[in-house]
């Protein structure tokens, strides 16, 4: 990694932690004084990611895309001051106020967590995880689901292919449902036939029923000064709040 | 010499009234290489689960490394010492980088984490694949996919491996680097393949399963093909 204070290099526990607290900090905020402040912060923590503005703005795509229908929706159903009207229907400021604090909210959770648990290795996360005593069955799933769901997308990818090849094209009508309700039991069950060779591959390997962590972590001076960090952030939005 | 692997009348189906296997005789010493050649749906990998315990045949006996095998507990206990490849490298793969993959058998051995992490080491280092130790599994070729999932068995020092169709989606380059590799082990093994040239590459003796049996042939020879021409592949004689 190009930085050498970056979140990658830090002990995942820390790293875990620490958005736990923004995330729970910014879910509960109802004021915009402290959100603010928030945005600013985290712009800090992007500059310790490995990942460009541009990366960064595509993963909040698909969150804010979701949040233009509450825009569409919301500031009609409230009641207060009209901006415009459309019909009886009237376009409430109220509501544009709760709109703006939810997409602020949003991103701002989706920032903290690209920002911190993203940055991340899958495994730095599992043992992460593992370490903070989460359960590990929790823990496996993760680990088994990073690796899996990549591979079940790869099975309906062939048999989408294979069903176009032969001309299928989707319709609204009793045939195209069938062969969707076919190729979805299909997927499930080379899931299933999967799952049980996965599994024969891992007893064969020793596995009963534990997955020793490979890599221990560590707390060391880096987890200290971004604790430091974090905290006299944390603190400065408290007292935000509190005024 | 006592043999590594050792069955005796293994009987076994997967419906009751229907055996795929009757009466099957096995042997492996230490040292020797076998490939094991049968039509498609034969019951080459049923073989194969049966030698590691992961099914249990209807009657017969198994014995590994002098040790007779009948409960899941007797298995686990010399599974590591048989390393067994899967026909689908994605079936093997499952840690996000190839070293904590490679490391994983070794950490179920008991190791120590730095322990197992310098053995997974020094196995990618014998295969030559060191250069992919922190790549992510997923998004290897299909012959690198291949090479690592040996290693992944290679890293606990098993006695044997088992090698169930190791050429299928391989190129003429990861082949050879393949036959290389094998040719440069010194385990005993079993190779199951439909490649003859592979197979007459890698192993001294050719067992042929078919018919619920499996007949040995000695008359059977299988040449290497120095030269190229169509169909090589295809099981022929030059006359
Ligand atoms: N879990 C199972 N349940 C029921 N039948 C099975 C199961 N697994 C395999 N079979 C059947 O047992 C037979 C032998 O399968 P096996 O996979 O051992 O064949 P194979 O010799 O490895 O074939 P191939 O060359 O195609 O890999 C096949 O007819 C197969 O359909
Ligand atoms: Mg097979």
């Amino acid at each position: 990694m190009k930085n050498n204070l970056a979140i990658a290099q830090l002990d995942p526990r820390t790293v875990i932690l620490w958005s736990l607290v923004y995330a729970f900090f910014l879910a509960a905020q109802k004021s915009f004084l402290p959100l603010l402040a928030s945005l600013f912060i985290v712009l800090f923590y992007i500059v310790l990611t490995p990942f460009s503005c541009k990366e960064i703005l595509k993963k909040l795509k698909p969150v804010n895309f979701f949040l233009l229908f509450f825009w569409l929706i919301i500031p009609f159903s409230l009641q207060g001051k009209a901006l415009f009207s459309l019909g009886k229907y009237a376009y409430t400021l109220a509501g544009v106020k709760f709109c703006l604090l939810i997409t602020l909210k949003a991103n701002l959770l989706m920032l903290i967590f690209i920002c911190l648990l993203l940055s991340l290795s899958p495994s730095q996360l599992a043992s992460g995880l593992q370490s903070l005593k989460i359960s590990e069955k929790l823990v496996y799933l993760f680990l088994l689901a990073y690796r899996y769901l990549f591979l079940l997308k790869e099975e309906k990818d062939k048999l989408l292919r294979s069903l176009k090849i032969r001309g299928f094209k989707p319709k609204t009508n009793l045939f195209t449902y069938k062969t969707y309700a076919y190729l979805l039991g299909l997927i499930l069950l080379k899931a299933y036939e999967r799952g049980d060779r996965v599994h024969k591959a891992l007893v064969l390997r020793g596995f009963q029923g534990k997955f020793p962590s490979l890599y221990s972590p560590k707390f060391t001076q880096k987890d200290l000064y971004f604790s430091l960090f974090s905290g006299l952030n944390f603190l400065l939005l408290l007292y935000l709040q509190l005024t | 010499m006592k043999p590594l692997v050792s069955l005796k009348n293994i009987s076994f189906g997967y419906k009751r009234e229907k055996p795929l296997l009757q009466e099957i005789n096995l042997q492996l010493f230490p040292q020797e290489k076998i490939g094991l050649i049968g039509p498609n749906g034969a019951g080459k990998t049923t073989l194969a689960f049966l030698i590691t315990g992961l099914i249990q045949p209807w009657q017969g006996e198994i014995e590994i490394l002098g040790q007779v095998c009948k409960e899941e507990k007797d298995f686990q206990k010399i599974r590591s010492k048989i390393g067994f490849v899967f026909q689908n490298a994605d079936d093997q793969l499952i840690f996000p980088t190839v070293l904590e993959d490679v490391a994983f058998g070794p950490l179920n051995q008991g190791l120590k984490p730095e322990q197992a992490l310098e053995k997974a080491k020094k196995t990618l280092k014998q295969l030559n694949i060191e250069r992919l130790a922190s790549r992510n599994t997923f998004n290897l070729s299909g012959g690198e996919k291949k090479i690592v999932s040996i290693a992944t068995v290679l890293s606990m020092e098993p006695q044997m491996l088992i090698l169930d169709e190791p050429t299928v989606g391989l190129d003429e380059n990861s082949r050879d680097k393949l036959i290389e590799i094998l040719n440069n082990l010194e385990l005993a093994y079993l190779i199951i393949s439909h490649d003859y040239d592979f197979l007459a590459r890698t192993t001294d003796k050719q067992l042929i399963l078919k018919d619920k049996k499996i007949i040995y042939d000695p008359s059977v020879v299988l040449h290497k093909h120095e030269h190229a021409h169509p169909l090589g592949y295809v099981y022929h004689t030059h006359k």
